[in-house]
């Protein structure tokens, strides 16, 4: 079986310099900047850790219905898919600066692309 | 614990010496949380003397309707108070004694920085030390002789003082408001090696972080304590 890309990036330690990142992308971007408006910059790290986490395959327990209720409140506030084509494009951006190489970087988006719905709350939940 | 002294600075602030009954193992920028024993009125202080000193230095600012701070500004050395503690992680850790430090504070923000300044330098640290120190008026800024002297006596450190508004006839204070101060101070360094501590005014240290935090320093490498006012008051 071949190794995750959160293996080949390096796990957790490379996961910590990564969330720094992607972070600071996110925060600088105005068209999805306000959804990170929390003033505790600890626990939205460590949210964007598990993000990340997830994303590159990395161990998690997320499921649908984590994603769902993860973003319900910011899907009221006007999640949409515009939104989620941002956060990937930033995290392709992310992983770049990382080194990974663009076959990979696909993969990520992929498995991003894969709970889009559970993230904008669509469709039956899992 | 009792009181030991307390003394009036510039900008309505106390300078409260307490001496402890047995030693407390502690760093300079822990904060301690004051009790006291007729009702329990409880409010945490940081330490601004240097790391397991016996005798324990606060800066509280005196608001003259402040339950703590205003019964405080009344008390009387010999004073028992309660104390719990220390508590928190803003404080010099000696990892890396060459890495640029960058302190800033607001008011009594002060306090913390102070003690961590002192443990740095007793640490031996030989990076640069800035410390920024901020108020609204010039004349609210305390400690400046304390600082100046410190300062003279080691070269590796800066102390910048800023306010708003600058009194005529006071010189070396920056008009320049402080976290502009501090972004070009941080944007100076190598922001791999720097440490910055940013205490005080809740509204300074969580827009601060947020903006060193985007100009490049990463965010374990920001320490800081917000004086959140307590519940309810
Ligand atoms: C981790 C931590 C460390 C702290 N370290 C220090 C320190 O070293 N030195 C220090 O002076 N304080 C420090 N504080 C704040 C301190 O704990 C108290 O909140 C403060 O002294 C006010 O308490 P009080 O009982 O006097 O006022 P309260 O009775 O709690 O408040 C009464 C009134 O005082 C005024 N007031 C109180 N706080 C403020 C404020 N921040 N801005 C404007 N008006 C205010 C308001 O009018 C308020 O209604 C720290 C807080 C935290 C969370
Ligand atoms: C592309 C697909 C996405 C995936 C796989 C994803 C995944 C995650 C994960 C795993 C968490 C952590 C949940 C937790 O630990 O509690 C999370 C939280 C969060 N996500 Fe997403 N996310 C996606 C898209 C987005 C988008 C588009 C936005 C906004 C523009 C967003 C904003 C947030 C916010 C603000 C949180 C923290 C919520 C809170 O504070 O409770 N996410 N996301």
């Amino acid at each position: 079986m071949s190794k995750s890309i959160y293996e080949q990036i390096g796990g957790s330690a490379a996961m910590d310099a990564a969330v720094d990142l992607f972070y600071r992308k996110v925060l600088s971007d105005e068209r999805v900047s306000e959804f990170f408006d929390d003033v505790d910059m600890e626990r939205q790290a460590a949210k964007q850790k598990g993000f990340l986490t997830m994303v590159t395959g990395g161990p998690n327990n997320y499921t649908g219905r984590n994603m769902r209720d993860a973003h319900a409140k910011l899907v009221a506030q006007g999640l949409n898919d515009g939104h989620v084509d941002v956060i990937i494009e930033l995290l392709g951006e992310t992983l770049s600066e990382l080194g990974v190489d663009a076959e990979q970087i696909k993969q990520v988006a992929a498995l991003a692309e894969s709970v889009r719905d559970d993230v904008l709350g669509r469709g039956a939940a899992n | 614990m009792t009181i030991d002294a307390i003394r009036r600075c510039a900008g309505e602030v106390l300078e409260i010496r307490l001496r402890i009954a047995k030693p407390l193992a502690y760093r300079g920028g822990q904060f301690v949380t004051l009790i006291r024993r007729d009702d329990g009125l409880a409010r945490p202080y940081s330490l601004a003397s240097p790391a397991d000193a016996e005798q324990l230095e606060l800066h509280v600012r005196h608001y003259p309707d402040g339950a703590m701070s205003g019964w405080l500004a009344s008390a009387s050395p010999g004073t028992e108070l309660e104390l719990r503690g220390p508590y928190g992680e803003c404080f010099y850790v000696d990892d890396d004694l060459d890495r640029p430090l960058l302190l800033v504070g607001t008011g009594t923000g002060l306090a913390p920085l102070y003690g961590i300044v002192r443990d740095a330098l007793a640490a031996g640290h030989r990076g640069s030390i800035t410390l920024l120190h901020g108020a609204l008026r010039s004349a609210d800024l305390y400690h400046r002789d304390e600082l100046a002297a410190l300062a003279a006596g080691h070269e590796n450190l800066e102390v910048v003082a800023s306010a708003l508004e600058v009194e005529a006839g006071v010189d070396s204070v920056d008009s320049t408001p402080i976290d502009a101060l501090a972004l070009d101070r941080a944007a100076l360094s190598d922001h791999d090696a720097l440490r910055v501590y940013v205490c005080g005014a809740p509204a300074l240290v969580s827009g601060l972080r947020r903006r060193l935090f985007i100009a490049g320093v990463p965010l374990r490498a920001i320490l800081a304590d917000a004086f959140l006012p307590a519940a309810g008051a």
